[in-house]
């Protein structure tokens, strides 16, 4: 036996090892059903029917499963990353790509212009669908605030690497349009931007590698939607000042948004920093009806476990109640996106009962918008929008939509 | 069922080599059952139901074979003709049916000026490869360039065998017909194999896929949402991306035929570095246009003949060649296309291309074919014309963008490894270096240097594999 002919001996029995230990490690390994970086279900194993194995889907779909379900998968996602960002050094990983200064994770966004026709159209139809809100709170004598929050990607914008161009101009057209467009119909709205800018801008009110505020800057907009609803009281509502609270930073890793879309490769300094009031304030949690633990924070019980910005109030709910039994406070219904997280921990400290809901979680919510606004006679109703979503028409934008009377049943 | 699969690879592959290999190579029948089993399955994969179009397509080339046979034994030479005439029919009439009929009709209803709705028909899967294969297979037998088989399952399996079924290459009847009764399958064999598996699946999958996702960053976009110059990167974008993705398949073929011990015929040879577009055609899908020559153009009369019918032949070759690649006006263009400009290249510019500086001869065919995949990659003849428009300048949104040099910076790497590997350099390198006589202890190292960077490639591959949903495949519509 030559070399030649171990050599390619140890070639063969290399690429079976290879194939045989995946397909065996897949096997004993396949139970997760949940990918974290991805933060998606994995592709369940195709059902068969007779018309989709003869049209050949249900085999296509085995593939789909097989690719999802491979022994090492995360750290073949891991390694590709690693790979891309280190030794081929792309710019945009996972849609995700680095500020001019190295230090933070920015969306890579379209490169199409906005046609202005189409941001003016969506403005009328947002403002024109919000006015119907707040003309059935005013009705009953409530008052409506609608809360601009700049994303992430919008607050450091000027931080956009020179071969992506610079969305300002874009952004500003934008969010000027649809402000304007809330003026014109009479809504009061609070602009975070303004307001963050006002103080200076400070870069350390937001995630480098989330693409949301951290908790400083939720802290802050809670400042400022309790100041301006004091604007309009003769009492003014309870507010917490930065000595009432007390902050943690937790000793977990924190996992970024858009860290997450790079498998965690991106090395940087973001923590995760909770509140807890110094003076404890009793309440009662529900979630969709049901009285849940009085806890504000999702806080693994490992240090070491990564923790996300899901932490706040256990994440995205289609429906939290907190009641604190102070009756001589009012009421508030906040619904809006993630943006609301951290802020439903602060909130409820102002108020009798604070009702959370966020409209994108059509799957589990019993009523619309305007149902809840008539089932309950909040006396403030807070619409919390970030500014990639000022203009969508969906999720939380649907202030009109109707629970079908199937779900409402149930 | 794509070779660049976890399903093919972790499962099927292993799943054949181990029935296969289990069996003695003393019980080549066996061997050969197990890999004609094995080949119906990869292809059931796609959808049983079509199994039976390709059941079909067997039974009736094996039938017309062996009638063609039949009668030239008896020396019966019109009947075995129209025996041959016939299978071509036959053959011709079941690929028109599932690929042609919903374009003959829609062309129909619009010169009677009426609406057309499309006919439900579903083109099975390769359709178009393994009818020219049948056709193959009869023709040799009347031009008694192979025996006839008299085994079903040897037809069966010729036609059927699974490297090749999909995406080609076409491999002719004569090719493998001894291989299939008689071959031997080899470590050493094996291993070439493995390695040329290796270098297709990198090649389509690390270098073809990303070529593919710059290339779709512009076509079926508005023009005006992109720029001229994104429009000429992503059209340099598609002619690496449609040659990685292809020439990756057919090594792979290749490289898969040669583990089972068949050698096919190269399809590529370095297409991108010719230097007229009679040369491209050479080196491009080679066994798709030497099919054509042998089986279209050279019983027509090829060039032995006045020069009107000679245009006539070279027109008709082009026009099948682009029909054959689908059932639409800009692939009929695009075969008309190159027609013409070999025509133009053999009547008069031939000549003078000879004459200039041969980096001059490079650009002028590289950027012909390059127009010419602009017309193949579109959907239709007026977003061909509109990208030809923009890359003048014309209804895009402007020379250059930011868009462009996100692309660029992006896909660096990716672009510079696709152009070198586009390149002979083994004989460039050959052609400057004194040619040395490799040492025994230097071919060892060669080939442990190879089979170490098939290792890794293999493991790049896999690991890209899983990470991208963009794993499109071009020929596998054909």
């Amino acid at each position: 036996m030559n070399l030649k002919y171990i050599s390619n001996l140890l070639l063969i029995g290399a690429f079976a090892s290879f194939v045989g230990l995946t397909c065996y490690h897949t096997q004993i390994t396949d139970t997760e059903q949940f990918s974290f970086y991805e933060n998606r279900n994995l592709a369940l194993p195709p059902t068969y029917t007779k018309d989709a194995f003869w049209t050949g889907t249900y085999c296509a779909e085995w593939e789909t499963y097989l690719k999802e379900h491979i022994a090492e998968r995360e750290w073949m996602l891991e390694q590709y990353a690693l790979v891309s960002q280190n030794i081929l050094k792309k710019p945009v990983i996972g849609n995700t790509l680095e500020s001019s200064d190295g230090k933070k994770l920015l969306p890579l966004l379209s490169f199409n212009q906005e046609n202005n026709q189409d941001v003016h159209d969506l403005t009328q139809e947002m403002a024109s669908r919000l006015s119907t809100l707040n003309d059935a709170v005013n009705r009953y004598g409530g008052t409506f605030l609608y809360v601009g929050i700049p994303e992430q990607n919008v607050y450091f914008e000027q931080d956009y690497p020179f071969f992506t161009g610079n969305p300002k101009a874009s952004y500003q057209m934008m969010q000027s349009t649809f402000f304007h467009g809330l003026y014109e119909h009479g809504i009061s709205f609070l602009d975070m931007g303004q307001v963050f800018d006002d103080m200076g801008h400070p870069d350390w009110i937001y995630n480098t590698t989330d693409h949301h505020y951290n908790y400083y800057g939720a802290f802050y907009t809670y400042q400022a939607i309790m100041q301006t609803i004091n604007q309009g009281r003769e009492q003014n509502l309870p507010v917490l000042t930065d000595s009432d609270l007390d902050f943690q930073t937790l000793p977990n890793p924190f996992m970024g948004s858009r860290n997450r879309k790079r498998f965690g490769q991106f090395t940087n300094e973001d923590v995760l920093v909770i509140g807890v009031p110094k003076q404890s304030i009793p309440f009662q949690r529900y979630i969709m009806g049901n009285e849940a633990d009085a806890t504000l924070y999702d806080i693994p019980k490992n240090p070491n476990a990564w923790v996300t910005y899901d932490c706040y109030n256990g994440g995205n709910r289609a429906e939290c109640i907190i009641e604190t039994n102070r009756k001589e406070l009012p009421t508030l219904l906040l619904f809006g996106d993630s943006f609301t997280n951290p802020l439903e921990t602060l909130l409820y400290t102002g108020f009798d009962k604070s009702i959370y809901v966020d409209l994108r979680e059509t799957n589990y919510l019993t009523q619309g918008i305007l149902a809840y606004v008539q089932q309950y006679h909040p006396d403030y109703v807070i619409c919390v929008r970030n500014s990639n979503q000022y203009l969508d028409l969906n999720g939380n934008g649907m202030i009109t939509y109707e629970v079908p009377s199937a779900v409402t049943k149930q | 069922m794509l070779f660049s699969s976890i399903s093919f690879i972790f499962y099927f592959l292993p799943a054949v080599l181990l029935c296969y290999f289990i069996v003695p190579a003393r019980f080549r029948r066996i061997r050969n059952v197990v890999l004609l089993l094995f080949s119906l399955v990869f292809y059931g994969f796609g959808g049983p139901k079509f199994l039976f179009v390709m059941l079909f397509s067997i039974l009736i080339n094996n039938i017309f074979g062996l009638l063609v046979w039949y009668t030239q034994k008896r020396k019966q030479y019109t009947i075995s003709k129209w025996v041959l005439v016939i299978s071509v029919l036959c053959n011709l009439g079941i690929l028109c049916y599932y690929k042609y009929t919903n374009f003959f009709l829609e062309n129909f209803y619009a010169v009677m000026g009426q609406q057309f709705h499309a006919l439900e028909i579903v083109m099975p899967i390769g359709i178009s490869f393994f009818t020219f294969q049948g056709l193959s297979y009869v023709a040799d037998v009347y031009h008694g360039t192979a025996k006839v088989q008299k085994n079903p399952l040897h037809v069966a399996l010729y036609i059927s065998m699974f490297p090749q079924l999909i995406a080609g290459p076409i491999v002719r009847y004569e090719t493998v017909a001894e291989q299939i009764t008689c071959r031997t399958e080899s470590v050493n064999q094996f291993a070439s194999g493995l390695r040329r598996f290796a270098i297709g699946l990198a090649k389509k999958v690390l270098i073809g896929n990303t070529m593919g996702l710059i290339a779709a960053q512009a076509f079926g976009h508005p023009m005006m949402d992109v720029s001229s110059a994104t429009l000429w990167l992503c059209m340099a974008a598609y002619t690496l991306h449609i040659y990685y993705d292809f020439s990756g398949y057919s090594d792979m073929a290749i490289g898969l035929g040669r583990m089972f011990g068949f050698e096919f015929l190269e399809n590529f040879h370095y297409p991108y570095i010719s230097k007229s577009i009679t040369e491209f055609w050479r080196r491009w899908h080679i066994s798709l246009s030497t099919w054509f020559r042998d089986y279209v153009y050279i019983p027509l009369g090829g060039n032995r003949c006045g020069h009107l019918q000679w245009i006539r032949n070279i027109a008709v070759v082009w026009l099948l060649t682009g029909f054959w690649h689908g059932a639409s006006w800009n692939f009929i263009c695009w075969g008309l296309y190159f027609g013409i400009l070999l025509l133009i290249e053999k009547l008069w510019l031939g000549k003078y291309l000879l004459r200039i500086p041969i980096w001059m001869q490079h650009i002028y065919a590289l950027l012909l074919i390059m127009f010419g995949w602009v017309l193949f990659n579109s959907t239709n003849m007026s977003s061909a014309w509109s990208y030809f428009a923009g890359l003048f300048g014309i209804g895009t949104r402007c020379l250059a963008d930011h868009q462009f040099l996100y692309l660029i910076l992006e896909y660096k790497a990716e672009l510079i490894i696709a152009v070198i590997a586009a390149l002979p350099w083994r004989s460039i390198l050959m052609q400057h270096i004194k040619p040395v006589k490799f040492s025994a202890w230097m071919e060892n190292v060669w080939i442990l240097s190879a089979n170490a960077y098939t290792c890794i490639i293999l493991l790049l591959s896999v690991v890209t594999l899983v990470n991208t949903s963009f794993n499109p495949f071009i020929y596998f519509r054909f």
